[in-house]
C-alpha cells in the first residue's frame, strides 16, 4: 500500500513540473558605459570549432558597439597552415601570448579582460554563449581609466606612429602594464570548420604583431586622478604580400594590472592604422 | 584495502593514500609540448588521503586532496589546489540509515542520477548534503537524498533532490526460482538564480523563433526491473527527463550579424531506454544489451563544460578493452542521440579451452554510424604452467564525431593480438604481448610489444614499446617505449615508469576525452592502512 502511495506522490510531482511558469526573457538592453572590453580568442586555422567562436565574437561586437574589441591569437596549437594555405598567421609574439594566457581547456577559448569569473574554473572561457554575460558584467564595473589614441601612417615608408594619452579617472595603485597590438581584418585563407575545410574563410582581428612585449611594457605603479600621461610608438609595417594591408589593420592598446597574480585589463582602445 | 583495528572499545581506524607524481620531459617529435608542464619544466602531483573511523555503528571519514601542476582536471593545463575532498558521517538506526556530508549513490543503473568518483578523469560529483534510507519491509527500501554537487573544492549551484523505492520479490518453485527486483526513482534539480541569470543572458541573444523557454526546475524519473529466472537475468529501464535548457552542439543558430553558427541551447525533454539480457551456465554465456538515448544531457548547471556538472551516468555500449591497441579507439557515450546494441557470447569448451565473441554497433538516431566492433578471443590454459590468449578485433570509429576532427574519415582498424603467460615456478613468471593495429586512417598502423617479468610476491618489471610502423600521413615512424617496475609490499604498491605515450582517447566508464601525448616519468604510490 505504501508503495502504491509512493507511485502516486511521484506522479503528482512529475505533473507539477508542467505547472511551473516559464521565466520571462527580457529584451536585450544596451549598457551605458564608457568602459571598453577586450575579448582575446586563442584560435587556429586547424581548429574546427573556431569559426563558430569567431562568429559569436563578431555578434558580441554588434551587440555592444564601440564597447568590445576583439583579437584572435594564432599561437602554436592547431595553427600550422595547410600545405595550400596562403599565409602563416603564427609568429613569436602570438606563441608567447598564447602560452602567457594558459591554461585553457582547448580551442577556441576566450578571455574577457583577462578576468577570472567566479563560475569559471579557469581564466579562459570555453562556453562562448556566456561571453555576453561576462562582457555585460565588465561594462557595469567602474570606469577608472581612459585611453585615447591617434595614428600617423606614412604610405611611402610604411612607418606607423601611434600616440597614446592615458587619463586616470580614479587614484589607482598596482603593477600597470601597457600592451599594444597590431591586428588585421579581411584575410581570406583556409580554415577548418566542423565537417568541412573552408578555402576562403575571412579571418578577422588576426594578431599580426605586438608593439610592446607580449605581456605588456611596465608603465606605472600609481595613477592619480586626471593626471594625463602620453606615450608614442613607432613601427614599420612589413611589405604587402597579400597581407599587411594598412587599410585592413588596426591598433589595439590596453592597460592591465599585473599586481596580486592578476592580469586584469582596466581599459582597452582601438584605432585604424589609416584614419579616414 | 585492510582495516586495522586498534582496539574494539575505541573503534577502528583505516586509511588509504594514493599519490601520482608526473615528471614531464618535453619531446616535440611526439607532440609532448605546448602545455605548461613541459614548457615550464613542472612536476605534477595528485594525492588523495582517505582517513576513516568507525565507532559503535558510527562511520566517519575525510579525504584530503592535493593537486600541484596536475594534468588530470584539464589535460592541457596545470591545475593546483588542495583541500577537503570528502567528509561524511553515517549510522544505521534499525530500519533507518542516515548519512551526512559528501554522499555517493545511484538510482537504477545511474541514468537519472549517479554520484561517483573516477580518478583517471578527476570526476568526483558527490552531493554535499544528506542521504537517508528506510527499510519499508525486509525486501523493500526507500531512499532519499538532497544536496549541492561538489566541483573539486567548491559547489555547483543547482540543488539536487531525489529518491527511489527499490524492492525484491521472489516466486516460482525451488527448482525454478523466479525473482523480480523492481524500482522507481525521481530526481529534481532546481537552478540557482545565478544559473538562471546566465541562461537568460544567453537566450536574450537568440533571435525570433530561436528563443527558448526556461524554467527553474527539471524532473527526471525512471522505472526499472531485474528479472531473474534460473540462469537468465533480464534488466530493463526507461528514464524520462522533463524539458530543460541544455546545449546541443549540432543545432544551427543565427547570430545577430546574420551568420549561422553551430551549437545553441535548446529546451527539450529527453529519454533513455536500456535493457540487457544475460544467460550464463557452466559452458555458455550470452549477453545482449540495447540502448536508445535522446536528449539526455543532465548536468547540475547546463552552462558548465566538459565533465563538470555531470549528474547522470549512461551505460557504455562497447566492450571495455584492456590491451593497448585494442583500446586505442574507444567510443564516448553520446548523451543527445545514440542507438546502440552490444552482444557477447562466451563459450567454455573444457578446462583448457574457452573463447568469446563480441559485437557492438553504435549509431546516432539518424543512423549515422559512430562505432562498430567485432572482437574474437580464444584462451588456452595448459594447467598452471602457461596461458595463451589470442584474438582479433575489427573496429570502425567515427573520428569526425568523437574527436570533432573535420573531414576525418571513418577509422577502420584490424588488430590481431596475442598474450602469452608462462610460469617457471609459483613465484617466477613472464608474460608477453604482441599486437598489430592495421589502419590506413588517422595515424596509420601500429605495432606493440610487451615483456613483463613477475617475481612474486614483490616485483613486477615491464618493458614495452609502441611503434608507428606505417604512418598514414607520411610522418616519421616514431617509437614510444615504456620501462617500468612495480614493487608490492603487504598493502603498499609503488610503481615507477618511464613513459612515452601517443596522443589518444582516455576513457573511464564510457566518458572519454582526448589527451595529449605524454613524455616523462610517472611514480605512483598506493597504500592502505
Amino acid at each position: 500500500m505504501r508503495i502504491k502511495y509512493s507511485y502516486i506522490i511521484i506522479t503528482v510531482l512529475i505533473l507539477s513540473a508542467c505547472t511551473e511558469k516559464e521565466i520571462i526573457i527580457p529584451p536585450f538592453e544596451p549598457i551605458i558605459s564608457d568602459r571598453v572590453v577586450l575579448v582575446e580568442e586563442v584560435t587556429g586555422v586547424r581548429c574546427p570549432n573556431c569559426p563558430s567562436g569567431s562568429a559569436k565574437i563578431t555578434s558580441l561586437i554588434e551587440q555592444f558597439p564601440d564597447q568590445v574589441i576583439a583579437v584572435g591569437i594564432h599561437g602554436s596549437f592547431l595553427t600550422a597552415p595547410y600545405s595550400d594555405s596562403r599565409f602563416d598567421f603564427r609568429h613569436e609574439a602570438a606563441r608567447e601570448l598564447e602560452n602567457f594566457l594558459k591554461p585553457w581547456e582547448g580551442k577556441p577559448a576566450a578571455f574577457v579582460n583577462r578576468k577570472k569569473f567566479p563560475n569559471e574554473a579557469l581564466l579562459s572561457i570555453s562556453e562562448f554563449d556566456l561571453l555576453s554575460t561576462y562582457v555585460a558584467q565588465e561594462l557595469n564595473e567602474p570606469h577608472t581609466l581612459e585611453i585615447t589614441m591617434s595614428t600617423d601612417y606614412n604610405d611611402l615608408t610604411r612607418e606607423l606612429e601611434v600616440n597614446l594619452g592615458i587619463i586616470p579617472l580614479a587614484d589607482l595603485s598596482g603593477d600597470f602594464r601597457l600592451s599594444m597590438m597590431l591586428a588585421e581584418n579581411h584575410i581570406l585563407d583556409k580554415q577548418a570548420n566542423v565537417g568541412e575545410l573552408i578555402d576562403a574563410y575571412e579571418h578577422n582581428h588576426v594578431l599580426r604583431a605586438m608593439l610592446t612585449a607580449f605581456n605588456g611594457d611596465s608603465y606605472a605603479s600609481n595613477f592619480n586622478t586626471g593626471e594625463l600621461s602620453n606615450v608614442s610608438f613607432s613601427y614599420t609595417i612589413p611589405s604587402e604580400d597579400g597581407i599587411w594591408i594598412p587599410d585592413n589593420m588596426e591598433v589595439i592598446a590596453f592597460i592591465a594590472d599585473h599586481s596580486n597574480d592578476s592580469k586584469e585589463i582596466l581599459q582597452a582602445a582601438i584605432i585604424p592604422v589609416v584614419e579616414n | 584495502m585492510s582495516i586495522s583495528a586498534i582496539a574494539q572499545d575505541v573503534g577502528s581506524f583505516s586509511g588509504a593514500l594514493q599519490t601520482n607524481v608526473n615528471y614531464f620531459i618535453k619531446d616535440a617529435d611526439i607532440g609532448a609540448i605546448n602545455i605548461p608542464q613541459y614548457d615550464e619544466g613542472l612536476v605534477g602531483v595528485d594525492t588523495w588521503l582517505n582517513l576513516n573511523y568507525s565507532f559503535k555503528g558510527y562511520n566517519a571519514g575525510v579525504r584530503l586532496d592535493y593537486f600541484k601542476n596536475s594534468n588530470l582536471l584539464i589535460p592541457t593545463a596545470a591545475y593546483s589546489d588542495q583541500g577537503l575532498g570528502k567528509a561524511f558521517i553515517n549510522k544505521r538506526f534499525d530500519k533507518v540509515f542516515v548519512e551526512l556530508g559528501y554522499v555517493y549513490g545511484q538510482i537504477g543503473s545511474g541514468i537519472i542520477f549517479r554520484s561517483y568518483e573516477e580518478r583517471p578523469l578527476l570526476i568526483d560529483n558527490a552531493l554535499v548534503g544528506a542521504k537517508a534510507s528506510y527499510d519499508i519491509s525486509e525486501n523493500w527500501t526507500a531512499t532519499g537524498f538532497a544536496g549541492k554537487q561538489k566541483n573539486q573544492f567548491s559547489l555547483n549551484e543547482g540543488l539536487v533532490k531525489g529518491g527511489s523505492i527499490e524492492g525484491f520479490y521472489a516466486t516460482g518453485s525451488e527448482d525454478a526460482p523466479l525473482s523480480f527486483s523492481p524500482g522507481i526513482g525521481l530526481v529534481n534539480r532546481t537552478h540557482s538564480q545565478q544559473t538562471v541569470d546566465r541562461l537568460v543572458n544567453i537566450v536574450k541573444q537568440y533571435i525570433g523563433d530561436e528563443r527558448i523557454g526556461l524554467k527553474y526546475n527539471t524532473y527526471l524519473t525512471t522505472i526499472f526491473n531485474s528479472l531473474n529466472y534460473q540462469d537468465l537475468t533480464f534488466y530493463v529501464e526507461y528514464a524520462y527527463k522533463s524539458a530543460e535548457a541544455f546545449r546541443d552542439p549540432t543545432v544551427l543558430r543565427t547570430e545577430l550579424t546574420g551568420q549561422q553558427t553551430i551549437g545553441k541551447f535548446v529546451n527539450e525533454s529527453g529519454s533513455v531506454f536500456y535493457t540487457s539480457l544475460n544467460f550464463g551456465d557452466e559452458k555458455l554465456g550470452v549477453t545482449v544489451e540495447l540502448k536508445r538515448t535522446e536528449n539526455f544531457n543532465f548536468k547540475t548547471d547546463p552552462t558548465l563544460t566538459g565533465v563538470m556538472g555531470l549528474a547522470s551516468y549512461l551505460p557504455p555500449m562497447s566492450r571495455e578493452n584492456t590491451y593497448r591497441l585494442t583500446s586505442r579507439y574507444t567510443p564516448t557515450t553520446q548523451d543527445l542521440s545514440e542507438r546502440a546494441i552490444q552482444s557477447e557470447i562466451r563459450y567454455r569448451h573444457n578446462k583448457k579451452l574457452s573463447g568469446l565473441v563480441n559485437y557492438a554497433r553504435i549509431t546516432d538516431l539518424n543512423d549515422l554510424l559512430l562505432y562498430k566492433e567485432y572482437f574474437l578471443q580464444i584462451q588456452y590454459k595448459q594447467k598452471r604452467k602457461w596461458l595463451l590468449t589470442t584474438g582479433i578485433q575489427s573496429v570502425n570509429y567515427n573520428q569526425e564525431v568523437f574527436e570533432v576532427k573535420p573531414n576525418a574519415p571513418l577509422v577502420k582498424t584490424i588488430t590481431p593480438f596475442a598474450d602469452f603467460l608462462y610460469r617457471f615456478t609459483n613465484k617466477r613468471s613472464v608474460r608477453t604481448e604482441l599486437q598489430y593495429l592495421h589502419s590506413k586512417e588517422d595515424l596509420g598502423s601500429w605495432a606493440f610489444g610487451l615483456v613483463e617479468v613477475g617475481l612474486a610476491p614483490h616485483w613486477l618489471f615491464e618493458l614495452s614499446g609502441m611503434y608507428n610502423i606505417d604512418p598514414s600521413k607520411g610522418g616519421d615512424k616514431l617509437f614510444y617505449p615504456t620501462l617500468g617496475a612495480v614493487f608490492n609490499y603487504k598493502t603498499h604498491r609503488l610503481g615507477l615508469r618511464y613513459v612515452k605515450q601517443v596522443e589518444g582517447i582516455v576513457c573511464a566508464g564510457g566518458i572519454c576525452r582526448l589527451e595529449p601525448a605524454f613524455s616523462g616519468a610517472k611514480f605512483t604510490l598506493n597504500s592502505a592502512f
